[in-house]
């Protein structure tokens, strides 16, 4: 959406912005300040509908300049250092630590905070020496970034292997309850039970790591990492951008399922690509990132190692709109009606997704991937557009059929989807039970899975944690360190995150 | 075949009712009344009860097909389940198949022999010591002990947890804990769980009758360090 200079007094007279929020934000109207029909070629039509909602662009801005999520191959920096910042290949746990740390300085990112921060076990596990410095040094690193990088879409990798880091790490989380960073375990069968089982105590307690589908998302996108809210993208690249749809407020605007499919639907998607389309076409070609960054020069990342994402939002009141034109009762999550209607949109989707010859990603086929988004707080059109393809807030069947109509909607997002669970505090003492059923969750083709304890003060909204009691300072417009509490903040008024239904007993 | 089943609740995921995620299926009736029940709704034998759905074994065996993916196996529990032995034992019939463990909850206040098809398919046991002396007063039951079904239980290796519920004076705790642990210490595998009796659950009329018996924290610690001092490996306690 476009800005107007009255954004830019708005954000300097703000009282609850810190200085770096002012910043960051600052930056961010000036991109929209400038006309993206000028700067990128969008037609009357591509603007209509982000006018009119349908399409949310999550405020990335018309004069692109990095792109939205980038995905360094840290193993460079042990194999190589950092010519740029003139730092030596590491020799030891603290010059690694530290060398990341400055590193993380430099990653760009849609947030200007790095999205990912590498696969820490395996990382840091050749440098450990002694394990009670290595656990002393390895909390001082989590809290640091913690403190420093401050957004919680910054995203930290462990597993599938078992390593002495890697349960370092996960008893230091446990201890630090921050937020910040991110954490996916990278499950497969054969993973290490204890490990596993820690991981899931970490994950009951506070909020991280959550669990991805390793073999699938190998798959789908080869080497990849998991960043920013549950993203797989390939290592050693990223995406350029991101867009998603809002198929609530597009399927309102028809009378039924036919003329949401085949006309309205695959009309807002053409217009969708064709402004990925551009966008990737302006980074590449005229904000000349990839010829000045060092991160490509030293071989963090390559060009040719990006993708970008075709996103969606509201599939739930999508169905549930279409379920009502259709005289019928019933809503999503509890109707076999609204699942196939569910999948009707999504195999639209992929077909209209799978038939576009994207710019720049050959990295992928030359296609764009489909992701299943987060909720976001942009407009109230946000409240009406449950996150990805979950049953909203208190139309939550029971457990067990709660996982299986979930399953069936991952498999159309090769570049991340993710569900979420609320359990109560019982859960801790039985860790088997839970990696029971992540392990039957992953069976029946979830991507990703996370659970937390409803009663925790940390806790994941759509994709990335908080603390509940920063998110109410915010509702009091007091100043908080991180920006993702204020977008916390405001998916809770929409999406009532904070009350999702505890899974006791399977309910 | 053909046999139903009388059930007062079924929970698709439990973490209590033996290791990992299982289906817990709770039967109507038992054959005793403790003092301290914490699920006193399901002691009447009286199946026209509102609250009792019977089940033909077919539609409980669809119904726990909806959880698969999820749970290692099944436990069914009460009242207790023993009484309804015949349909436990087609219902396991058909469940083992699916790939899932079959559990048995119980008081221990059966013969083997009378129940030998039932104890043959069950995978294991939960089994819950009430006392080693009379039960009449804890139990409103005659019956001297379940020692003996115990005991050979254990040699059919088939037990995974004893349960024993401490309260003060309707039982002599610590001659039952120790009787109890002396066992099996030959059974390294088996866990022996050891209850603070608790209100949660009970009728008012129950909760008159033990609030005065109630043990200390400290008492229950006690008894858990005796099972220890004994050579248990595996004992674990809720307060």
């Amino acid at each position: 959406m476009e800005a107007t200079a009255l954004d830019i007094i708005q954000v300097a007279e703000s009282k609850s912005l810190t200085y770096q929020q002012k910043i960051f934000n600052m930056a961010n109207t000036a991109e929209r300040l400038v006309s993206p029909v000028e700067v990128l070629g969008y037609t009357d039509e591509e603007i209509l509908y982000i006018h009119n909602h349908m399409i949310c662009d999550l405020n990335e801005g018309y004069a692109l300049y990095r792109p939205r999520y980038i995905v360094p191959d840290y193993r460079m920096f042990i194999k190589n250092g950092c010519r740029f910042l003139d730092l030596k290949s590491p020799r030891s746990l603290d010059e690694l630590l530290d060398g990341l740390l400055i590193l993380y300085h430099h990653v760009p990112s849609i947030t200007s905070f790095p999205v990912y921060i590498g696969d820490l076990d395996k990382l840091i596990n050749p440098f450990i020496d002694s394990e009670e410095e290595a656990y002393i040094k390895i909390k001082r690193f989590l809290n640091h970034i913690d403190k420093t990088i401050v957004d919680s879409f910054c995203h930290a990798n462990i597993g599938p292997e078992k390593t002495k880091a890697g349960e370092l790490i996960l008893k230091a989380v446990i201890e630090l309850e921050n937020p910040t960073p991110n954490m996916t375990f990278k499950y497969n069968e054969e993973v290490d039970t204890d490990f596993f089982h820690k991981a899931i105590e970490a994950c009951l307690r506070v909020s991280k790591p959550s669990f991805s589908n390793d073999n699938a998302y190998i798959k789908d996108v080869g080497e990849h990492a998991i960043v920013s809210c549950y993203n797989a993208l390939p290592l050693g690249g990223g995406a350029y951008t991101l867009l998603r749809l809002r198929l609530g407020t597009i399927a309102r605007r028809t009378q039924n399922l036919d003329e949401f499919i085949n006309q309205l639907l695959p009309k807002v998607s053409k217009a969708m690509l064709s402004m990925i389309d551009k966008r990737i076409n302006y980074l590449v070609e005229k904000s000349h990132f990839f010829e000045t960054s060092f991160l490509v020069d030293e071989g963090f990342i390559q060009r040719d190692n990006f993708t970008a994402m075709f996103g969606m939002v509201g599939l739930a009141e999508a169905v549930n709109h279409i379920l009502k034109c259709e005289n019928l009762e019933e809503r999503f999550g509890n109707s076999s009606r609204g699942d196939e209607i569910g999948h009707i949109i999504m195999q639209t989707l992929d077909k209209i997704v799978g038939e576009h010859k994207g710019q720049y990603v050959e990295r992928t086929n030359n296609r764009y991937l489909l992701h299943a988004q987060v909720g976001a707080n942009l407009d109230d059109e946000d409240n009406l557009n449950t996150p990805a393809h979950r049953i909203p807030v208190g139309d939550e069947p029971i457990l067990p059929v709660h996982l299986k109509q979930a399953a069936q909607f991952h498999k159309y997002f090769p570049s991340g989807t993710g569900d979420l669970f609320a359990f109560d505090q019982t859960n801790i003492n039985s860790l088997e039970a839970m990696g029971d059923i992540i392990k039957g969750s992953f069976n029946i083709g979830f991507r990703y899975i996370t659970t937390y304890l409803q009663n925790s003060d940390l806790i994941r909204v759509t994709g990335y944690l908080i603390k509940r009691s920063e998110a109410e300072k915010v509702g009091r417009d007091e100043v908080v360190l991180r920006d993702t509490a204020i977008m916390g903040f405001g998916t809770n008024k929409n999406a009532k995150v904070f009350n999702r239904k505890i899974r006791k007993d399977g309910e | 075949m053909g046999n139903s089943l009388f059930i007062n609740q079924i929970i698709p995921f439990s973490n209590v009712d033996g290791n990992g995620n299982r289906c817990a299926i709770f039967l109507q009736g038992c054959n005793l009344s403790c003092v301290y029940c914490h699920n006193p709704e399901t002691i009447s034998k009286d199946f026209n009860s509102l609250k009792v759905k019977e089940y033909s074994v077919e539609q409980l065996i669809d119904q726990i097909k909806e959880y698969i993916p999820f749970i290692r196996g099944i436990t069914v529990s009460g009242g207790e389940p023993t009484l309804q032995d015949k349909g436990i034992t087609e219902l396991f019939l058909g469940i083992k198949p699916l790939g899932l463990s079959c559990y048995v909850d119980t008081n221990g206040y059966f013969s083997i022999k009378d129940k030998k098809e039932l104890v043959d398919i069950t995978d294991k046991f939960l089994f819950d010591v009430k006392t080693v002396d009379d039960s009449l007063k804890l139990c409103n039951n005659i019956k001297a002990t379940s020692l003996e079904t115990l005991d050979e239980l254990l040699a059919l290796n088939k037990i995974e947890e004893v349960r024993t519920v401490i309260i003060n004076s309707y039982m002599d705790a610590k001659k039952t804990v120790e009787t109890v642990a002396k066992r099996l210490v030959r059974y390294p595998d088996v866990t022996y769980k050891i209850i603070k009796v608790h209100k949660l659950g009970l009728r008012k009329e129950q909760i008159k009758e033990i609030k005065d018996f109630i043990p200390s924290d400290e008492d229950v610690l006690a008894l858990v360090q005796k099972c220890k001092d004994i050579g248990l490996k595996k004992v674990k306690y809720v307060l």
